[in-house]
């Protein structure tokens, strides 16, 4: 099977040679790319040197936009499954093969999950978490146990649309309004680790407009929208 | 605030919601963005259900007409708005303009 393992990488000049290193070490059998988004650092001038195999936005555009960069180049060269992997060094190559598997099995989404056998901590972001999964819940009927975790693989079917659609960001809502249009998906568990380097663009108001928005698009946007 | 007004507020706020739901359907409308509109659109219609609430604060302000106030608080958010598509743009015109030169450099001719 062909998995391409989709990095988008802004600005993560301290953190993409540990994470190409990992995965070229733990996945050989699966290709890569990075998806440089016009950082500013000197994340390109690294993937130069090291000869990685690498694009890059000549602006930036977004992580949604260098996702699907990376969609749209394994459409074009027809992958069999594509899995976003954080170039800030949280995800952990060790659970790819398995999510391909799973794959295998027929299922469209994969998720790579923090919550399957483990339990959800009591903290103000999984009290989020909670909210995503029960909107979810409301409009799908189905369980998704870690709706936001951006670990997600996705099959032949997925990546075209992924690749073609106008708006289908890497976030929850895209995960919902594929499952309402008919996809399937499975979890499986996997650990998170904390970003080594760089600085997380999560703070009170992001949240707050991320919580507004994934609502809006999961509730009441969902219903008018094409799966 | 007349019956006239509360009839012109629910009909706006009725047409906002439909406009946002169809752009939503041909996918020409971001996420993001449709949740201003939305909330313009309930905005709209709360203060025609609750004509109070908004004649309350209005005289609290000092208007002298109901009417006034709901303009101007209308405005006020366009203006929001404005400011903001205005910012938008002047990014975009910046990343059309940068991508442009790429594009320029990289397909370089020399005459021989």
């Amino acid at each position: 099977m062909k998995v391409l393992i989709i990095i988008p990488a802004y600005n993560e000049g301290e953190n993409i040679e540990r994470v190409v290193t990992t995965i070229k070490e733990k996945c050989p059998q699966y290709d890569y790319l990075v998806i440089n988004d016009g950082s500013r650092d000197n994340t390109q001038d690294i993937c130069i040197k090291k000869g990685y195999h690498f694009v890059s936005h000549p602006v930036n555009l977004g992580l949604a936009a260098a996702v699907q960069t990376g969609m749209l180049f394994a459409y074009k060269n027809k992958y069999d499954a594509a899995i976003q992997f954080d170039g800030d060094g949280q995800h952990d190559p060790d659970y790819i093969a398995d999510m391909a598997s799973e794959i295998e099995k027929g299922y469209n989404i994969v998720v790579g999950s923090r919550f399957v056998t483990e339990k959800k901590p009591n903290s103000l972001r999984m009290l989020g978490s909670n909210l995503i999964q029960f909107a979810i819940r409301l409009t799908t009927g189905k369980t998704l146990k870690d709706p936001t975790s951006g670990m997600r693989m996705f099959d032949k079917k997925m990546i075209k649309k992924l690749a073609l659609a106008a708006d289908l960001g890497p976030e929850p809502d895209t995960v919902a309004l594929l499952v309402r249009g008919g996809a399937t998906f499975s979890e499986i568990q996997v650990e998170m680790h904390d970003r080594v380097a760089g600085e997380s663009y999560l703070n009170l108001a992001n949240s707050v407009n991320y919580m507004l928005r994934m609502f809006v698009s999961i509730l009441i946007l969902q219903w008018f929208r094409k799966g | 605030m007349n019956r006239g007004l509360t009839i012109t507020l629910i009909v706006a706020c009725v047409v906002t919601a439909v406009f946002v739901f169809r752009k939503i359907k041909k996918s020409q409308f971001k996420i993001g963005d449709t949740i201003y509109w939305l909330f313009f659109s309930l905005f709209l219609l709360g203060m025609s259900i609750f004509p109070e609430a908004v004649f309350f604060v209005s005289n609290l302000i000092g208007f002298e007409a109901t009417s006034n106030f709901i303009f101007v608080v209308i405005i006020f958010l366009l203006l929001v708005k404005i400011f903001l598509l205005d910012a938008r743009v002047a990014k975009v015109e910046d990343k059309l303009t940068k991508l442009a030169q790429k594009y320029a450099i990289d397909n370089e001719t020399k005459e021989i």
